[in-house]
């Protein structure tokens, strides 16, 4: 690495560490996922591991966050829900990225009739509220984690075939893209060479912030019991057997709560920190 | 005009700016010492990253949020401005201060038409009742505009460059200013039309007795329109003086270089003498004279200490070439 | 300054159309940026094209690259005629046809080093073997005037002069023969324009390059150019030896251009008659042109011949050169 590279590198974690939003979100998803990961497996019970000398007990040391009905701890359910969660939602997230953005820059760049086309489609899915959208399929395609993963592709493609789209389209009048095409610079190196790694910044922001979309979607198909299905674990399946039991055992429900609350703020966080590290950029002309 | 010293109508004693960056500050107007009488028409020459932009941002308090404006003085009409409340300032600005800027149309309300730009201003100068409409068609008409009435009605993005900056000069005139700041506002105008604005220029100065500072990189409009030229160079003015002292001998390599080229260009010669080398980086400027590694007469003493202004007023020169023997 | 008799390029009745935009007025419709032009490029020789904003000068460069897709007209260049080519069939010419844009950091990829963005046209067209880019690269910087420790930078490090300078290089790796400057200079601060034109005409020289120059100032036109054009509305209005143009211009259009380099400022008298809209099927500079006669809003003039090499569009040239008001301006 040239000393160069190296002196660009330093400005940016500079900048990073400079951005308290950033580095909070960062901090909070970083834990979430080693709870998720490490945490879940450090934990002395297993996920299905039942007691049923101890159902429904209030929080204590030996249970953080309580039991449920079955006598199962509800901290380790959590951790391992988590992990479900953000597998899924991760899955589903990058399948729409993918296939939105190469979809969403091609269309762009070619202009015509796959730009109306593709265009169109997003418009359709836009038109349905997300999660009805995901109810819809998860009814047609059938339960199941997979589908859950596909059905918050499907949901949150637009986004991206949008967003690249757009970027794509002022992108493609720049000189620099007028400069490649006049080197004869095949089309798709264009796409990937030339104009990729300059949309990545906002692409990459929406997928942290899709991936909180993502985990509400899955808690809520698998609170409806048309997602995940149990015994699985997922944050959605937890708070479903925590509502039957509102009444005598709040902490079930609310501790999920809680925990996806925490997933969320941690990942919208970071998404914004990162979008202002985008904007005003470590661009320093020479001499000014 | 009578020869008593006139109270300047701008008066800026070693004004300094620097921008807060992420990776430190940098100074980009360096001490610079502007006085305008009034009727006087200072041209302020500079290539980008000179700081004659921000010199007349600094004083109008259009600085983003990131900039340190500081200075000995800095008085219009006597009044020191650094004194002023923002409210204060604002009232001031648009009223007896007025700017001219590159891009005409953004200087305009979007969401109002040329004839309800034309009102604000007339009713500010002759007051709430004034017939502004008939003063609008006027103002519009004297300067060249053919039918008004049609242009009166337009928004402003119809608007051409050349007659964005026509109504604006219009509104300047009625708005009677004590000191107009022009910043490049024939730039982006095509050349026939560049030429018009530049007359009208040269009405306006002739009309209000306001003090003119007229902000450009193009040395051929400055000497046609200012009766006094600075020439800024990394942040600083590196000679000011009446136009033709300045224009005719200059004092200070880069002026004499600048003239060189732009002269060059309207001759016929074969090979066009360059500057070489680039600006200085001011996050880091080199010791002594700011213009010294490009300068082909440098001496030892250029490069290690920064030269003070030489010469007798009105024409002076910061360069050692012009110190007396 | 002599120039070339050979033909590099030919244009004939070239235009270009954009839909929507009409006038300012007038109703919507098809909008004729480059209005059938006929021009010829010479090898060897640096062709200006001058004229203002909305003149198509720009425009007619981009289509002649095939940047744009002309709506009529032929491209004749080395016995093809590239106005019908797709972007495939194009492939063979593009080493041939480079452009200098006006920005300089705009037409780099923010985000490639300068080796990178010199390595790409290298390793595109097989010019050398992968082993040799680097050497390559470092070659083409120093051939540019600069030093080959400016390879790892961005181009945000470096200054408006220095990355048109790289622009310059990178162009010329293909060895093109044709080079197309859009305003390469515009940008530039005056005292690194010099280094430029400079560089240029030093290109121009060792490589027998042709460039086509477009500008709309009239004193880099008259520095660099052998021949120049000028363009009005889409229309190519005159066209001649740059000397011929400057001294004795035979076009109310260019007279009034080259007015503007007078170092007095008139009184800002004229009335600004840009805004009204140019006729549509009659001489497009009509209604600002003070010599404007009957036959001149009805149809539009074609070029005739002035001199050897000197062409005119003007229904009243001949009239106006005899009369008594219109000079020789001096030299």
């Amino acid at each position: 690495m040239t000393p160069h590279r190296r002196q660009l590198y330093a400005r940016l974690s500079a900048s990073f560490l400079g951005n308290s939003t950033a580095v909070l979100g960062a901090a909070v998803t970083l834990f979430v996922i080693l709870a998720a990961t490490l945490g879940a497996a450090l934990m002395p019970y297993g996920p299905d591991h039942s007691d049923f000398l101890d159902i429904l007990s209030s929080p204590s040391w030996a249970h953080p966050f309580g039991t449920d009905s079955f006598g199962r701890d509800v901290l380790t359910r959590v951790l391992y829900g988590a992990r479900v969660s953000l597998a899924v939602s991760a899955a589903g997230i990058a399948i729409a990225a993918t296939v939105g953005t190469a979809l969403g820059m091609t269309a762009a760049y070619e202009g015509g009739y796959a730009d109306v086309v593709l265009m169109r489609f997003a418009d359709l899915l836009f038109a349905f509220p997300a999660f009805v959208l995901a109810l819809f399929l998860m009814v047609v395609m059938g339960f199941g984690a997979t589908n859950v993963s596909l059905a918050i592709a499907l949901s949150y493609f637009p986004i991206f075939a949008r967003l690249a789209r757009n970027m794509t389209l002022l992108l493609r009048e720049e000189p620099f893209v007028q400069a490649a095409r006049l080197m004869a610079e095949p089309t798709p190196r264009i796409l990937v060479r030339e104009i990729l790694p300059n949309i990545a910044a906002p692409l990459i922001v929406q997928a942290t912030i899709g991936i909180a979309f993502g985990i509400v979607i899955e808690a809520g198909l698998s609170f409806l019991g048309v997602g995940v299905q149990p015994p699985t674990p997922s944050l959605g399946v937890i708070m479903a057997d925590g509502r039957e039991y509102f009444q005598r055992a709040p902490w079930v429900l609310t501790m999920t709560g809680v925990a996806i609350s925490c997933a969320l703020l941690g990942l919208n966080l970071f998404g914004d920190g990162l979008r202002d590290l985008m904007d005003p950029r470590l661009r320093q002309r020479a001499g000014q | 005009m009578t020869a008593a010293v006139a109270q300047p109508v701008l008066e800026v004693r070693d004004l300094r700016t620097r921008f807060a960056l992420h990776g430190g500050d940098i100074e980009v107007v360096r001490g610079v010492d502007l006085s305008i009488a009034p009727s006087e028409m200072l041209g302020l020459i500079g290539e980008s990253g000179s700081g004659k932009t921000v010199t007349g941002l600094s004083v109008l308090r259009l600085l983003p949020m990131n900039a340190r404006v500081s200075s000995a003085a800095m008085r219009f009409k006597g009044v020191e401005l650094q004194s002023l409340s923002d409210r204060q300032f604002r009232a001031l600005r648009g009223r007896s201060l007025a700017m001219i800027f590159q891009d005409p149309v953004g200087a305009f309300n979007p969401a109002k038409r040329v004839d309800w730009h034309l009102c604000e201003v007339i009713r500010r100068r002759q007051g709430a009742e004034a017939e502004w409409a008939a003063a609008a068609h006027d103002a519009l008409q004297a300067l060249g505009i053919a039918r008004p009435e049609r242009v009166l009605h337009l928004f402003p993005h119809q608007l051409s460059g050349g007659m964005a900056q026509r109504i604006l000069i219009a509104m300047v005139l009625a708005l009677e200013p004590d000191l107009v700041i022009a910043d490049e506002p024939t730039t982006n105008l095509d050349n026939i039309v560049e030429r018009q604005i530049l007359g009208l220029f040269r009405r306006l100065q002739s009309r209000l007795q306001a003090a003119f500072l007229f902000i450009t990189h193009d040395m051929s409009v400055a000497a046609a329109l200012c009766n006094r030229i600075a020439v800024m160079y990394a942040g600083q003015i590196v000679e000011i003086g009446p136009t033709a002292q300045v224009f005719g001998a200059p004092g200070h390599p880069y002026t004499q270089g600048l003239i060189a080229t732009a002269t060059a260009l309207k001759g016929r010669v074969d090979r066009l003498k360059e500057i070489a080398g680039e600006l200085p980086n001011l996050a880091a400027p080199p010791p002594g004279c700011l213009f010294s590694p490009r300068c082909a007469q440098a001496m030892d003493r250029c490069r290690t200490t920064e030269p003070p202004m030489f010469g007798e007023p009105p024409h002076k020169v910061r360069c050692y070439l012009a110190e007396p023997k | 300054m002599s120039a070339a008799t050979q033909d590099l390029m030919r244009l004939e009745n070239l235009s270009v159309a954009f839909p929507g935009r009409g006038q300012l007025d007038g109703p919507e419709r098809q909008f004729r940026a480059v209005d059938d032009v006929t021009l010829d490029i010479r090898s060897g020789e640096v062709l200006g094209l001058v004229g203002e904003s909305g003149s198509g000068k720009t425009t007619l460069a981009k289509a002649l690259l095939r940047l744009y897709r002309p709506s009529a007209g032929r491209i004749l260049f080395r016995g093809a005629d590239l106005a019908k080519l797709r972007e495939r069939a194009m492939r063979p010419y593009r080493r041939d046809l480079q452009m200098v844009f006006q920005d300089p950091l705009s037409s780099f990829n923010p985000r490639q080093t300068v080796a990178q963005a010199l390595a790409v046209p290298l390793s595109l067209h097989a010019i050398c073997p992968r082993a040799e880019i680097p050497r390559q690269v470092d070659a083409a910087l120093t051939r540019v005037g600069l030093s080959p420790a400016f390879r790892d930078r961005f181009p945000h490090e470096l200054s408006g002069g220095q990355l048109q300078r790289v622009a310059i290089g990178r162009a010329l790796t293909l060895s093109p023969s044709l080079l197309v400057a859009d305003e390469a200079v515009s940008k530039l601060d005056v005292s690194v324009r010099a280094q430029i034109l400079n560089l240029l005409k030093d290109v121009q020289a060792a490589n027998t390059l042709s460039i086509l120059f477009i500008t709309h100032d009239l004193h880099v036109a008259r520095y660099l150019c052998h021949r120049v054009g000028v363009m009005y509305f889409g229309k190519l209005v005159e066209l001649g030896p740059t000397e011929e143009i400057f001294t004795a211009p035979r076009h109310p259009y260019t007279r009034a251009l080259l007015g503007t380099l007078d170092d007095e400022i008139a009184g800002g008298d004229e009335a600004d008659v840009t805004a009204a809209p140019p006729s549509a099927t009659g001489c497009r500079y009509a209604s600002r042109c003070p010599h404007a006669a009957a036959p001149c809003a009805e149809v539009h003039p074609g070029l005739e011949r002035v001199a050897d090499g000197h062409a005119v569009a003007c229904h009243r040239w001949r009239e106006l050169v005899a009369a008594a008001s219109w000079r020789s301006r001096p030299s």
